[in-house]
């Protein structure tokens, strides 16, 4: 194994794709081109937001950073080294201590017979190899962090509400503290109030524990909120990337202009004349 | 958007009065929906916004008749042009009300699965001429299925007509359900949270549609959703809904201002915008606690979150009239200069 160490928090992790591809399906005619051929790059030192509509490739480029999904053909670099398709479990527990993945819907994402507990445990045991005793005080010190009741987390996942669950998802992940947090529509699904203590949460961790942060959302004024830079993907491409005061001001690509135009508020509302 | 009609309201189209919607369940009764009243005139679009919880969706379900047999529905009254609600047998799902089209937010299950979008048409269709006494053969009833996916913008009929609903994109899917939804020639369409799977632009074209053909066919809508910005876009009238109350009840369009309920006014400031992009914190509605006690025991639904709850906040405020067609229920914020007089001696203020 390479010999890295990236949990050590002052060096930066860096993770990229480079000319990724993926398409689904086996047949030529029902084929769907996801990515295309495209190359993407982040450090333990950003936030990059990735914005797009349904079917822009954008959850499917997280999945290909975080290991769920092969590319077709491309290369996923992780600290200058081009991971093989097939990782020794030593070397893989590595790469998920430092790169964790969050998803959207949180109904599927946990084991209905666990408690919460033992799903935000697990990985403390089987990725961080603590004990028993200290990993239970890592899961009651980041239930903390992220103001949830201890009572709560020995319920089952269907007893506790969207937002609840959505918090526990995010424990999860932050159990290993991880120095890059991919996170794929974690709050597109839940209400404005909650959206907005979770959005806080997330960036005040990343900010403490030096975390870069991959946020992936079809809702851009969070995005915009979270992160430092953007992407903006349309059907397999990045069309624009840049920083967000950039984009958000003076974006170049007509696309950006009118996904801005779909947002547009008072502040901004110049964008829904360009568009028109 | 400008249909708001400022003459003499005529008779409303749909009326409930006190709609009250209870759950038994074995950790007692849940009440989700308390005394709720609004009405919706013919053609009116009406918002009923609130977060998960409010009890938004089930006031709505319970004017489809489509909650299950546990669930508790009474009301003062509760119609729906000449027919009767109440009287309804809530027991059993009814296939295709008259007057009343439903769309919900998830189109991948409420379209059934093993079906193609033709044949659920088809079906449709059918109930609607059963129900018009009419006799429509085959041939005309594939006519009128193809039509009505044209009306929605699907332009690959023949495709989308043999296709099964995992094959279509959330935004085809929710055109599907609105065709299916529309063409029995509802008087009145309740679409619940009919865009939060979508994304932005997507959204914006549903509901774009939603309004046109509702406008076409001189259907009223109702639309459900915790999206404030999107109801203020696409409404003349919004509903206001916590802990199974209506707390305010305003013109949609100039809310931002307007509000007078401090829920109200904290849902809007907690909305995501681009200008809020280099805060430091997002605002947030300070502790979710359970709420359904609240109702229960008399006080104010929104007391335990409310920067401005008072004592006299421990017993309920009724809706009153802030303003032309405007209400909100608070002791504080929303009364007059003689607010004081209103709350009831045996509580006494501070």
């Amino acid at each position: 194994m390479a010999a890295f160490d990236p949990t050590t928090p002052h060096e930066t992790v860096r993770l990229e794709a480079v000319g990724v591809s993926k398409s689904y399906g086996a047949r030529r005619s029902t084929r769907i081109q996801a990515v295309d051929n495209l190359s993407f790059a982040v450090d333990s030192t950003m936030s990059m937001g990735i914005v797009g509509e349904s079917g822009s490739g954008k959850s499917t480029l997280a999945r290909m950073l975080t290991r769920l999904e092969t590319p077709t053909s491309g290369s996923i670099v992780f600290n200058g080294r081009v991971l093989p398709e097939h990782l020794p479990a030593d070397e893989l527990h590595a790469f998920r201590r430092t790169v964790q993945y969050i998803a959207q819907d949180t109904s599927s994402s946990f084991d209905p017979r666990r408690t919460l507990r033992d799903a935000v445990r697990a990985p403390a045991r089987r990725l961080l190899g603590l004990g028993r005793k200290e990993a239970e005080e890592r899961v009651d010190e980041v239930l903390g962090l992220l103001h949830l009741p201890v009572a709560l987390a020995d319920r089952k996942p269907a007893a506790v509400s969207g937002g609840q669950r959505q918090r526990f998802s995010i424990a999860r992940a932050l159990v290993v503290r991880p120095r890059i947090l991919v996170c794929d529509e974690v709050v597109s699904a839940l209400d404005v109030s909650v959206q907005g203590a979770i959005l806080n949460e997330l960036r005040s961790f990343c900010a403490t524990h030096g975390t870069g942060l991959v946020f992936v959302s079809h809702g851009l004024p969070a995005t915009a909120f979270i992160s430092r830079d953007l992407t903006i993907m349309k059907s397999g491409h990045i069309v624009e990337t840049g920083s967000v005061d950039d984009i958000v001001t003076d974006a170049q690509d007509p696309y950006t202009r009118a996904l801005l135009a779909a947002h547009a508020d008072p502040a901004t509302s110049h964008y829904s004349e360009a568009a028109l | 958007m400008d249909s708001i009609d400022t003459s003499a309201p005529p008779e409303p189209l749909l009326e409930v009065h006190g709609l009250t919607v209870e759950f038994r369940t074995r950790r007692g009764v849940v009440r989700a929906v308390d005394d709720v009243s609004f009405s919706v005139q013919p053609g009116e679009r009406l918002a009923i916004v609130g977060e998960s919880g409010s009890g938004k969706s089930t006031a709505c379900l319970a004017i489809g008749g489509f909650l299950p047999p546990y669930a508790e529905v009474t009301a003062e009254s509760m119609r729906l042009d000449e027919v009767d609600l109440l009287a309804r047998k809530t027991s059993r799902i009814p296939l295709g009300t008259p007057h009343l089209g439903l769309v919900f937010q998830d189109a991948m299950t409420s379209l059934d699965p093993v079906w193609t979008v033709g044949s659920q048409l088809l079906a449709a269709l059918k109930g609607k001429s059963l129900r018009a006494g009419v006799k429509e053969s085959k041939g005309e009833a594939l006519a009128e299925a193809r039509d009505w996916l044209h009306r929605v913008g699907l332009t690959d009929t023949e495709r989308v007509m043999k296709a099964r609903p995992d094959a279509l994109s959330g935004g085809m899917r929710q055109r599907v359900m609105i065709a299916l939804a529309l063409c029995g020639g509802p008087e009145l369409l309740i679409a619940d949270e009919p865009t939060s799977a979508l994304d932005a632009s997507t959204s914006h074209e549903v509901m774009d549609l939603m309004v046109e053909m509702t406008e076409t066919l001189g259907a009223a809508l109702i639309i459900v959703s915790h999206d404030l910005k999107l109801c203020q876009e696409y409404t003349s009238r919004m509903v206001v809904m916590y802990g199974g109350k209506a707390v305010e009840q305003a013109p949609s369009i100039d809310l931002d201002t307007t509000a007078r309920h401090p829920y109200t006014s904290a849902l809007l400031g907690c909305v995501p915008t681009l200008a809020k992009r280099n805060v430091d914190l997002l605002p947030i509605i300070p502790v979710n606690v359970p709420r359904e006690s609240a109702s229960v025991h008399g006080q104010c639904v929104f007391r335990d979150r409310c920067e401005f709850a008072v004592a006299a906040c421990a017993v309920a405020p009724p809706l009153v009239d802030v303003a032309d067609r405007h209400e909100a229920a608070c002791w504080v914020t929303a009364g007059p200069t003689d607010a004081d007089s209103r709350i009831p001696e045996t509580v006494g203020s501070h």
